[in-house]
């Protein structure tokens, strides 16, 4: 497990128009580590998690204060450009979103927007690439012109997972990425993402308590807008600090 | 169990009287439908008459004067003819345009010879008899006389009189007499008028849709100019006539009775129409899809021309389709900017004075002549087919885009 | 009791109590083999020896029950933190006061099938030492009930009574073997040896109970237990060459 610090999180406020969804968050993601973020619903978990990608900047009552550094530069800086920091952070959704264009489409989207391959060789090697990490290649080889949308639930979610990869992104965030899927490719997600971790740092947002003590490393607790607690993924469950955590990941409040 | 069985007889009554509404307004259509039909089907045809023609190879076909020729040609098959009046009487019942007719075919046999019988177009008049619109009374039928009478039994015994396919109705623009009378300057006019309609209405909407519906912030300013727009949607069509009189005639003095002008007004109309239904569709997109291009590092607008419009797309085409189709049947406000006038030239572009479909069955409507009602009928049946066309392909698009996703 | 909330699920909450309910009871039933084993040792009665191993079966049963519990819970219940701490634990628990059950039957054994009646001090410093095994038994279990670490660490504390006793018998029996004694003497003074011996095992046994207490109320692990002579190579080495 490498101890970079790679995104900071210092007292996030955020509010939507009058209301108060985050308060006084500081948070730090290690590089290449699994951090999950659990808590109730409605405790700002995903809130938190479309800060970092600055998806909350598409909703127009949303307001932020506060500092979130990624390698140590604020995203929210006026010269900072939301496009070029999407390239460095990855989404994947609870609900899997293939665009309605072809599986190589799919992938290849990122790149062809970004300009990322000189030649169709190039572009073609991405792909590949992607759909490997992902999982997903050896399904699809003989049909990558086939519509995305005609694969199963987890396929789609695997052909997200790849779409995503192919910008060559260092942090990848996941907003329940499995809450869709049934148990066997939920599975799958949840090994690609011990192998995925080597490579890239992985936030994940999750309601299921036993898919974060499986997958991450860190684990967060969030209640009501707060950040309870955080630290080491085993120790959160074998042993936490503070009683709400206990409370909530004992199943003694909701 | 006596309520359930008075409930099951609610349902019954229920759907008694939703069958008997539908039956109502079906048998109202059909009503129209079969009213128009049986009106205009007879316009489709035209009443001919053989003459018998005998021009030989050498005469020089250019100092030939074709009314007279064919006048002579005529009263020959009438051999006892003596006064004027009976002369007159037989001329007329031939159609004016026959000497045209008469023109074309020297044109077509030059260097040969013309014999035989050829076929030329009846006039109004007897075309309304034979058509049996006219009924015959005695030695009269309508404003066929004793004197012509003669002549048209002596020409149905001889089988010189026939029906045959109205060409003239598709091919020709307008004119004073019925039997040449055609739609197609109305039906080109009407074409160019949606046409400028479409090409200045369709991109001025959807843009104006995604600006609302995707760019402009959400406020009380937004909600104002939501409001006005789908209360546009709802202004008399003559108000536009009003509007494109003032702006489009007197402000930029563009041609009086032009489809352009048409079809800007027309734009102008549809233009609510389309605007409505565009953000509806956009609305209707999902936002995940735009998430996931956003997510990826697309911007506003890449997101918007290369997701959102083309998911919109199905949406966007049928409520363009339909402020078409509304707009092709529109009078009042062609009426206000002149397109009212009668022309006979079929207009050669956007800008020569023209008139409409919907303008021309006004006209023709008007008129106290009986063959044009059977005309206009034909028109009106014309129009409605055009309608029909517009609104499946409006179904076919729908139904050929909306599988994609 | 604890003071922690309940479970959303409530059956979950029955499950956990029943566990800690099979836990108490077992280990009431080994005080009540140790309260036996004192008449035995006062009396040498053969009836309440007779008792005892009766006993015996009902102990490894609750082991089973226990066991059995656990593994359910475990499985069905994915139970984290302070529930996993309380039913693992008590799962340990149950193995020590299973050996401290069998201690309290193999004493009972030797004890009745004493050659000879030991000399009357000598029974007395045993009974003394039982009581204070039964007095930290009992501690124990109060602090387990009570999740009471205060009381837990009392009993880590007191360990060292029972060393000290333990060697105190140790050293008379010793001393007395090392004088005249007949063959059937010497059998007798050995078998006594082996029964403060294991009386002073339940005492360690006892004593893992209050660190398993511990770490179930604070989640830490601790080694409260003082160091006796038998971790000391220099002293046993110093004590053999006296």
């Amino acid at each position: 497990m490498a101890e970079n610090l790679k995104v900071s999180i210092k007292n996030l406020d955020v509010h939507y128009g009058d209301k108060q969804a985050l308060f006084n968050v500081n948070l730090n993601i290690m590089e290449k580590e699994v951090t999950s973020l659990i808590g109730p619903s409605g405790c700002g978990k995903s809130t938190l998690l479309k800060c970092i990608n600055r998806m909350n900047d598409l909703v127009e009552i949303c307001k932020i204060r506060g500092q979130i550094l990624l390698d140590s530069e604020d995203i929210n800086e006026a010269s900072q450009d939301p496009v070029l920091l999407r390239m460095k952070i990855g989404m994947v959704f609870q609900k899997p979103n293939p665009f309605p264009k072809s599986i190589y489409d799919n992938v290849a989207f990122g790149p062809k927007l970004h300009g990322m391959a000189k030649s169709k060789e190039e572009l073609d090697q991405i792909v590949i690439q992607s759909l490997s990490k992902s999982g997903l290649y050896e399904e699809v080889k003989d049909r990558l012109f086939e519509p995305g949308t005609g694969l199963s639930g987890g396929q789609q979610q695997r052909l997200c997972i790849a779409r995503a990869l192919a910008v060559n992104p260092q942090i990848l965030l996941m907003d329940e990425p499995c809450s869709a899927l049934d148990p066997i490719a939920t599975a799958k997600i949840e090994d690609l993402i011990a192998e995925l971790k080597q490579q890239y740092t992985i936030v994940i947002v999750t309601h299921s308590m036993q898919q974060a003590a499986r997958v991450s490393d860190r684990t967060a607790y969030m209640h009501m807008g707060e950040l309870v607690e955080t630290g080491l993924t085993k120790t959160i469950f074998s042993n936490p600090q503070h009683e709400k955590t206990q409370d909530y990941i004992t199943g003694r409040i909701g | 169990m006596n309520s359930v069985s008075l409930r099951n007889k609610k349902e019954k009554r229920f759907q008694m009287y939703g069958m008997t509404a539908v039956i109502v307004a079906i048998s109202f259509l059909g009503i129209l439908l079969f009213n128009i039909f049986s009106t205009g089907i007879s316009a489709f045809k035209q009443t001919y008459v053989a003459v018998n023609l005998n021009i030989p190879l050498d005469i020089n076909k250019s100092e030939i004067n074709p009314r007279a020729e064919l006048n002579k040609s005529f009263l020959k098959m009438f051999p006892e003819i003596q006064s004027r009046t009976e002369r007159r009487a037989a001329l007329s019942l031939l159609s004016k345009g026959a000497r045209y007719e008469f023109e074309e075919l020297l044109d077509e046999n030059e260097g040969k010879s013309i014999e035989g019988y050829h076929w030329f177009l009846a006039s109004a008049d007897l075309d309304m008899y034979i058509k049996g619109t006219v009924k015959r009374q005695g030695d009269t039928a309508g404003r066929i006389d004793e004197n012509q009478m003669k002549f048209v039994d002596q020409l149905e015994s001889k089988n010189l009189i026939e029906l045959q396919s109205n060409k003239y109705l598709l091919s020709s623009a307008d004119s004073r007499e019925p039997e040449m009378a055609g739609i197609r300057g109305a039906i080109i006019g009407s074409l160019y008028s949606i046409l400028i309609a479409f090409l200045v209405s369709f991109p001025l909407a959807v843009m104006a849709a995604v600006y609302l519906e995707k760019i402009a912030s959400k406020n009380r300013f937004s909600d104002l100019i939501e409001t006005n727009i789908n209360n546009l949607a709802a202004v008399p069509s003559i108000v536009f006539g009003l509007l494109g009189l003032a702006i489009f005639l007197n402000f930029f003095e563009l041609p009086r009775s032009a489809p352009l002008v048409g079809g800007l007004t027309l734009a102008l109309m549809t233009l609510p129409t389309i605007v409505i239904a565009a953000r509806a569709a956009i609305k209707s997109v999902p936002p995940s899809i735009e998430e996931a291009a956003i997510g990826m590092g697309a911007s506003k607008v890449q997101t918007i021309f290369g997701f959102t419009l083309p998911l919109a797309m199905p949406g966007i085409l049928t409520g363009t389709i339909i402020g078409i189709a509304q707009a092709i049947g529109e009078t009042a406000p062609l009426l206000m900017i002149g397109m009212v006038a009668f022309v006979v030239d079929v207009p050669g572009g956007p800008m020569d004075a023209s008139t409409a479909l919907p303008v021309q069955i006004y006209l023709w409507a008007d008129s106290p002549e009986r063959a044009f009602t059977e005309r206009t009928s034909a028109a009106i049946m014309v129009l409605l087919t055009f309608l029909i066309l517009l609104n499946l392909t409006a179904i076919y698009l729908r139904k050929k885009l909306e599988k994609k996703w | 009791m604890t003071d922690y909330r309940e479970h959303i699920v409530k059956s979950f909450d029955e499950e956990i109590a029943n566990v800690i309910h099979l836990t108490t009871q077992m280990a009431t039933l080994v005080e009540e083999q140790y309260k036996l084993l004192y008449h035995v040792v006062d009396t040498g009665s053969p009836s309440t020896t007779e008792d005892i191993l009766e006993n015996e079966p009902k102990l490894d049963n609750y082991d089973a029950e226990i066991r059995d519990a656990v593994i359910t819970l475990i499985t069905l219940r994915s139970p984290v933190a302070v529930d996993l701490r309380d039913i693992l634990t008590s799962l340990r628990i149950s193995t020590d006061l299973e050996r401290l059950g069998d201690y309290a039957k193999n004493i009972a054994m030797r004890v009745a099938t004493l050659e000879e009646i030991p000399e009357t001090h000598i029974k007395n410093d045993i009974l003394r030492l039982l009581n204070l095994v039964q007095v930290q038994l009992k501690k124990v279990i109060d602090a387990y009930v009570s999740k009471d670490i205060k009381k837990a660490e009392e009993v880590l504390k007191n360990d060292l009574e029972i060393d000290k006793n333990y060697n105190v018998i140790y050293e008379e029996i010793v001393d007395l073997i090392k004088g005249k004694v007949t063959k059937l003497r010497l059998l007798t003074y050995t078998k006594l040896l082996f029964a403060i011996k294991t009386l002073e095992r339940a005492g360690d046994h006892i004593g893992n109970i209050a660190e398993e207490i511990h770490f179930i109320v604070t989640g830490e692990h601790i080694d409260l237990k003082p160091e006796s002579k038998e971790n000391n190579l220099e002293d046993a080495l110093e004590d053999s060459n006296k």
